[in-house]
C-alpha cells in the first residue's frame, strides 16, 4: 500500500488519459504520415523531442511550483534564454575557451537568470507571468545586440547531434532526468514538500515547508534545465535561430499542460509531460509534411492546446459531479 | 519641555492627513511624471516642442487604452494576454477597411473586439479553461490570423482619422488630451461611482465572499473578458493604426508587457480587486516619456527592449518590496 501510495504522483488517472490521447494522435498521424514512424523518422523526432523535453521538465517543475499567491507559476522566457545562451555559446566557441569551461559557465549563466526570476517571484512578491515576460524581453534585446556564429566543438556537438547505440544523445538526457525528476517527486523530501506547497501554500507553510524557498528552487531548476537544452541545441543545429527557439515558450509549456499538468493545483507528473512532448512534435513534424506556413501552424497549434485543455476540465469536472 | 511635548501631539494629530496624502497613489504618480518631464525638458529642450508634445500623445493614447483593457479583466482577478495580437490584428485589418469604409471599418473593429472578448469570456467561464492558457492560445490564433491577413507591412489610413491627432491649437493638441482625459474620466466614474464597477471589484477581491453577496460572479467576468475585447481593439488598436498609418502582423506584441508594466506601475493588484485610474494615467505617462525620451537620445530599438525590461523589472521590484514593507 505504501508503494501504492507515493506512485501517486507517477500514475494518476489523468497519466492514463494523456497516454490514450497520445496513442489515438500517433495512430491518426500514422495514417495521415506513414514515413514519419520509420527508422530516420522516429529518430529525427527524438532528437528534437529530447531538447524539447528537457525544457518541458523544467517548465512542468515552474507549473507545479512556481505559483505566488493566487497567481499561476510559468516561466515564458525559456524560448529566448535557449538562445541567448546558445549565442553566449558560440561567442565563447569563437574565443577558444575551453569546451568543459563552456559548459560550465553556460550553466551558470543560465542559473543566473533562473535564481533572477526566482528572487523576484519568491521575495519579490511579484506575478510570475509579469517577471518572466520582463526577463523575456531583456534577453530578447540582448539577442539582437549579441551577434556570434561559430560550429561547436566536439563535446558540444555529441550533446545534441551524437548517438548512443542509434538513439540521441538529447533523447537519452531527457529520459534520465526524467527518471531522475519520477525519483524525486516521490521518493525525495523535496519532491514532496514541491507538490505541498503546489496543492495548499498555507497548509504547506504551517506544517513548516519554506515555501519562498520551493518557489525560488522551481524557477532555478527551469533555467538550469533551459541551459542543458540550450547546449544540446546548440550542438544539434550549430547555429541559433530566432523563430525557431522562441517556438520553445509555447511548445515547453503546451507540453506541460497536454500532460495534465495543472496551474498549482498539486497535479503534475514528469510521465504525463513526455506524452505531451511527444504529441507537440508529432504534431509539429506532421504540419511540417504538410507544408502548414508558420502562421496557420500557429493558429492550428493553439486550436489544438485549447481543445484538449477544454477537454481535460470537462472530465474533471464530470468526475466531482 | 510641555511646550515641546505639546508640538509633538499636534504634529501626531497632524499624521493622519499626511498619511491620507501618501495613499493617494495618483499624486505619487504624477509627481513622478512631472520629474521626469521636468528632467526630459532639461537634457532636450526641444522635447517641449509641438513636434515632440504631439509625438507624446500619439504614444500614450494606444499604450493607455492597452493598460485599460488589461486592468479590466485584472480586476476581476483575470488576465488576458491575447491583447497585444489582438492589436496587431486590428491594425492590419483596419488599414484596409478604414481607406474604403469608415464606418464599415469601425463596425468591423467593433464585432472583431466583441467576438475575441465573448471568445475568451466563453473558454474561461463556460469551458472553465485556466484564463492564462485560454488567452495564450487565443494570442496564437490571433497572431496567425494576422499573419495571414498581412504578411508585411501596408496599408493607410484616412485623412479624417489623421486629424484627429495632428490638431493642435498653441501647440496643444486639444482632442489627443480630451480623448485620454474621457477615457481616464470615464474609468474613474465606472469603478468608484457604478454599481458594476463596485461587482468587479468585488469579484477581483473575493471570488467566493462575492458569490455568496449575491453577485453573478461569472457574468461579471464574462463582462471583464468583452470590455478588454471591445476597449483592445476600438481604442487600443484604431490608436496604434493611426499611429504608425498602416497595419503590420507583429506591431502589438510589446504592448502586451507595456500593458503589464503600467497596470503594475498604476497601482493595480494584478491579483484582481483594486485599481485606480488616475495612477494608472500617470503610469502610462512613465513609460510613454521614458520610450519617448529614449526615442530623442536616438537609442535604437533593440537597445530599448533590453533598458526597458530591465526598468520593468527594477520597478516591479521596488513596488513589490514597499508592498512587503506595508503589509510586514
Amino acid at each position: 500500500m505504501r508503494n501504492l501510495g507515493s506512485l501517486k504522483q507517477t500514475f494518476t488517472s489523468k497519466t492514463s488519459l494523456v497516454y490514450m490521447v497520445l496513442a489515438i494522435a500517433v495512430t491518426v498521424f500514422y495514417f495521415l504520415n506513414p514515413r514519419s514512424i520509420t527508422y530516420l523518422g522516429m529518430t529525427l523526432i527524438l532528437q528534437t523531442t529530447g531538447i524539447l523535453g528537457i525544457v518541458a521538465i523544467g517548465q512542468t517543475i515552474v507549473l507545479i511550483g512556481g505559483s505566488q499567491g493566487k497567481a499561476i507559476g510559468v516561466d515564458i522566457s525559456v524560448g529566448s534564454l535557449i538562445f541567448v545562451t546558445t549565442v553566449i555559446a558560440c561567442g565563447l566557441t569563437l574565443y577558444d575557451v575551453p569546451q568543459t569551461v563552456v559548459i560550465i559557465l553556460c550553466c551558470l549563466w543560465a542559473l543566473m537568470i533562473g535564481s533572477m526570476n526566482g528572487l523576484l517571484v519568491a521575495k519579490g512578491k511579484l506575478h510570475p507571468i509579469i517577471v518572466t515576460f520582463a526577463m523575456f524581453m531583456v534577453l530578447r534585446g540582448l539577442s539582437y545586440t549579441l551577434r556570434y556564429v561559430t560550429p561547436a566543438g566536439d563535446v558540444i556537438r555529441f550533446m545534441g547531434a551524437g548517438r548512443v547505440f542509434g538513439i540521441p544523445v538529447p533523447f537519452l538526457f531527457f529520459l534520465s532526468l526524467m527518471f531522475l525528476f519520477v525519483f524525486i517527486f516521490n521518493r525525495v523530501v523535496f519532491g514532496r514538500r514541491l507538490f505541498a506547497k503546489s496543492s495548499n501554500p498555507l497548509a504547506a507553510r504551517l506544517v513548516g515547508v519554506k515555501t519562498e524557498k520551493y518557489t525560488f528552487l522551481s524557477y532555478v531548476i527551469c533555467s538550469l534545465l533551459t541551459g542543458i537544452a540550450a547546449l544540446c541545441y546548440y550542438g544539434y543545429v550549430g547555429q541559433p535561430t530566432l523563430e525557431y527557439t522562441d517556438m520553445y515558450t509555447f511548445e515547453s509549456m503546451a507540453a506541460a499542460i497536454l500532460g495534465g499538468t495543472g496551474f498549482g493545483t498539486g497535479e503534475g507528473t514528469v510521465l504525463g509531460t513526455l506524452a505531451g512532448v511527444f504529441f507537440i512534435r508529432f504534431l509539429f513534424n506532421l504540419l511540417h509534411a504538410y507544408g502548414f506556413g508558420d502562421p496557420l501552424r500557429k493558429i492550428v497549434q493553439g486550436a489544438i492546446v485549447i481543445t484538449v485543455v477544454v477537454g481535460y476540465s470537462l472530465i474533471a469536472e464530470r468526475r466531482r459531479a | 519641555m510641555r511646550f515641546f511635548g505639546r508640538c509633538m501631539k499636534a504634529l501626531k494629530s497632524r499624521i493622519p492627513d499626511m498619511r491620507h496624502i501618501r495613499k493617494n497613489r495618483a499624486m505619487t504618480t504624477w509627481s513622478i511624471v512631472f520629474f521626469l518631464f521636468f528632467v526630459e525638458w532639461i537634457i532636450f529642450p526641444e522635447s517641449l516642442g509641438a513636434a515632440n508634445l504631439q509625438t507624446i500623445f500619439i504614444i500614450a493614447i494606444p499604450l493607455f487604452f492597452a493598460t485599460l483593457a488589461q486592468t479590466m479583466v485584472m480586476i476581476v482577478g483575470s488576465i488576458d494576454l491575447s491583447i497585444g495580437a489582438l492589436m496587431s490584428l486590428t491594425t492590419c485589418i483596419a488599414s484596409y477597411l478604414l481607406v474604403e469604409n469608415l464606418a464599415l471599418g469601425i463596425a468591423t473593429l467593433i464585432v472583431l473586439g466583441a467576438v475575441v472578448g465573448l471568445a475568451n469570456g466563453f473558454l474561461v467561464i463556460n469551458l472553465k479553461v485556466n484564463p492564462f492558457i485560454a488567452t495564450f492560445g487565443m494570442m496564437f490564433a490571433l497572431e496567425g490570423a494576422a499573419l495571414t491577413i498581412r504578411n508585411y507591412p501596408g496599408g493607410a489610413v484616412p485623412e479624417s482619422l489623421l486629424g484627429i491627432v495632428k490638431f493642435q491649437i498653441y501647440s496643444i493638441s486639444i482632442y489627443e488630451i480630451l480623448i485620454l482625459i474621457l477615457g481616464a474620466g470615464f474609468f474613474w466614474f465606472f469603478l468608484n461611482k457604478t454599481s458594476s464597477g463596485i461587482h468587479f471589484l468585488a469579484t477581483g477581491a473575493s471570488r467566493s465572499v462575492a458569490k455568496n453577496c449575491g453577485i453573478n460572479v461569472d457574468l461579471v467576468t464574462r463582462k471583464a473578458h468583452l470590455i478588454c475585447g471591445l476597449i483592445t481593439a476600438l481604442f487600443a488598436g484604431l490608436f496604434l493604426t493611426i499611429r504608425f498609418q498602416a497595419g503590420s502582423p507583429l506591431v502589438g506584441e510589446p504592448y502586451l508587457l507595456f500593458s503589464f508594466a503600467a497596470s503594475a506601475l498604476g497601482a493595480t493588484r494584478v491579483s484582481g480587486g483594486d485599481a485606480d485610474a488616475g495612477s494608472l494615467l500617470g503610469a502610462v505617462f512613465i513609460l510613454t516619456l521614458i520610450e519617448n525620451a529614449m526615442n530623442l537620445a536616438l537609442i535604437d530599438t533593440k537597445s530599448q527592449w533590453i533598458i526597458e525590461g530591465f526598468l520593468l523589472l527594477v520597478i516591479l521590484a521596488a513596488v513589490g518590496s514597499s508592498k512587503k514593507r506595508r503589509s510586514g
